[in-house]
């Protein structure tokens, strides 16, 4: 396999291409630009997104499932919806080396086919396209949290979980309850005694 | 004896009695999976006020699998429990908790149960253990008290067999060592407490070692090493045996220390920070802070603080007269490698951060101990 292509124009058309459809199970894998192996995504609402084999690894959903032979053909995805699965495919993308899951490879997967995927600090890049990721209302965030559980990828649950800290911890308990449609099941002379009890916390 | 005040407050009892989460989901719209990783996530500081968001936060909030989940997203920074003593004698503890985002660092814990002087101070996962020490000045106690920084309150632990002020006491694998501080024929002169059992064993010691006050205390490579009135005393609790320190260890070393990455660091007389290598057995200065940092800090405290060797000392800038400056520096040490040589041994520092910060305490009061915790 070539190495070294993972410029940002080859990568990107890898991503907004949609793929063909209709391909058989047992043709061999898919090769995107620069003859690396891709998958392909299939959202709820029928959207095929290409990826590269090695980025859809940050997921161990996705990884379990390429492991069991299921990478052959579009892979179904019934809970993503496309505006959510584009999102997270270009994240794989723009986390390809991130520590946060490269960590979990095996040594000889460092060795093999991971060779090119060396792990790298976040550059300045990688956290501002964070920031950008999670610059959305608080239902887009909800969605991206839940992809982020669903496909059990650590570094995009851990951009998300970050993001609804940030929010969380700005607001006051009103602006909790309100944000996450949470009732206060504390009665008023319990919450009075609480506060009473912290009141530094409130100050 | 304080029973009145070990009670937990009645708003308390329902948590108490209740530590299993309710069903009620912590975030409607994500699996509870999620969501702990959400909360795991916002720094310490604001938990206090989140437990009122709801009875299922508040139990989340507290709960060993929120710690858990802090530790494994990397939220839990460790902290400093500071103790500073007044004048009067009175000890009033504070936590120094820089995590990032953190927007109020020194935070004032409550009153300990008992007011003594000349405790010994050991910290063990979240809880840190104030152990015996002087009542009114004059009376050693058996007590200890116990700060859980989880829930922000102290109670009372289980006591000693012997009374102590100015022992030496230390962790060492899940269980705290106490020795000293307390007449050589006392028996028993050193004890350990396991936490699971919640009681004191006595530990033999010969005579030959015991003195009666200790100076200065660190857990070196398993081993509890302490400054006693003619010389460090060493003890293993693997194999249980005790002997006196390295004369070269000995001969550098009179008070506070703190140990970081295998090696311990102090002042000397001149007020110059200092490591001992013990696999070289020597003292280094560490050099390239002196600079930054104020000469004769003989009386600064030292403490490992996520791997950073913490040094704590009063500062001179005090501007009203009530107030007291707390100064705090960070300094990551790097053992400098020399050409051909595996080491050099020698010790080089960097600041990493400083911090001042006003107290309203009255000038001349001081920092008597300082420990780190990680929750």
């Amino acid at each position: 396999m070539s190495s070294g292509d993972s410029g940002p124009s080859s990568s990107k058309q890898l991503v907004q291409q949609p793929a063909a459809a209709g391909r058989s199970p047992n043709q061999p894998p898919l090769l995107g630009a620069g003859g690396r192996k891709v998958i392909v995504l299939k959202s709820g609402d029928e959207e095929e997104f290409e990826v590269d084999l090695l980025d859809a690894m940050q997921s161990r959903t996705l990884r379990r499932a390429i492991e069991d032979g299921c990478g052959d053909g579009p892979m179904p995805l019934p809970n993503l919806t496309g505006p959510v699965l584009a999102k997270v495919v270009e994240l794989f993308r723009r986390h390809r080396g991130d520590p946060r899951w490269a960590d979990e490879l095996q040594e000889t997967e460092k060795e093999g086919m991971f060779k090119d995927y060396a792990p790298q600090k976040p550059t300045a890049e990688v956290k501002g396209f964070d920031r950008e990721f999670v610059s959305v209302d608080r239902d887009a965030l909800f969605d991206l949290l839940r992809a982020a559980n669903f496909l059990e990828a650590p570094g995009l649950l851990d951009v998300t979980c970050d993001a609804a800290a940030d929010a969380v911890m700005n607001m006051t308990v009103e602006e909790v309850r309100e944000y996450f449609g949470l009732v206060n099941d504390y009665t008023p002379e319990e919450e009075a005694a609480l506060r009473k009890q912290h009141e530094w916390a409130f100050q | 004896m304080a029973s009145r005040a070990a009670a937990p407050p009645p708003s308390d009892r329902h948590a108490e009695r209740d530590p299993v989460l309710p069903t009620a989901s912590l975030l409607p719209q994500l699996p509870d999976d999620v969501s702990i990783q959400c909360i795991a996530r916002v720094p310490r500081f604001f938990h206090a006020r989140l437990a009122y968001v709801s009875r299922s936060w508040r139990c989340l909030l507290r709960s060993p699998a929120l710690f858990a989940a802090r530790l494994s997203c990397g939220a839990a920074f460790p902290f400093l429990c500071v103790d500073i003593r007044t004048t009067s004698a009175r000890s009033s503890w504070f936590l120094l908790d820089r995590e990032p985002r953190n927007p109020r660092p020194l935070l004032p814990l409550p009153p300990p149960l008992l007011p003594t002087a000349g405790s010994a101070c050991a910290t063990l996962g979240p809880l840190l253990f104030v152990i015996g020490g002087s009542l009114d000045g004059a009376t050693p106690t058996t007590a200890v008290q116990v700060f859980d920084v989880r829930f922000r309150r102290w109670h009372l632990g289980p006591r000693m067999g012997s009374a102590r002020e100015f022992a030496a006491a230390g962790a060492v694998g899940g269980r705290i060592y106490v020795v000293g501080g307390c007449l050589p024929s006392s028996e028993p002169w050193a004890e350990v407490l396991d936490p699971d059992s919640g009681r004191w064993a006595p530990m033999p010691s010969p005579l030959d070692v015991r003195e009666k006050w200790m100076h200065g205390s660190v857990v070196l490579d398993g081993k509890l090493l302490a400054v006693a009135d003619h010389g460090g005393l060493l003890f293993d609790p693997a194999v249980g045996t005790w002997g006196s320190v390295s004369t070269a260890l000995d001969m550098g070393w009179k008070g506070r220390a703190a140990v970081v990455d295998g090696i311990i660091y102090s002042y000397d007389f001149l007020g110059n920070i200092k490591g001992f290598d013990p696999v070289m057995d020597e003292w280094r200065e560490v050099e390239g802070v002196s600079e930054e940092l104020p000469r004769f800090l003989s009386g600064a405290a030292l403490a490992e603080l996520g791997g950073h060797l913490c040094v704590l000392w009063e500062g001179k800038r005090a501007k009203r007269g009530k107030e007291m400056e707390i100064m705090c520096a960070a300094i990551k040490v790097s053992r400098e490698a020399a050409a051909g040589a595996a080491s050099s041994g020698k010790l080089r520092g960097k600041i990493v951060w400083t911090d001042a910060i006003a107290l309203a305490f009255p000038k001349g009061s001081s920092v008597s101990h300082c420990l780190a915790v990680e929750v």
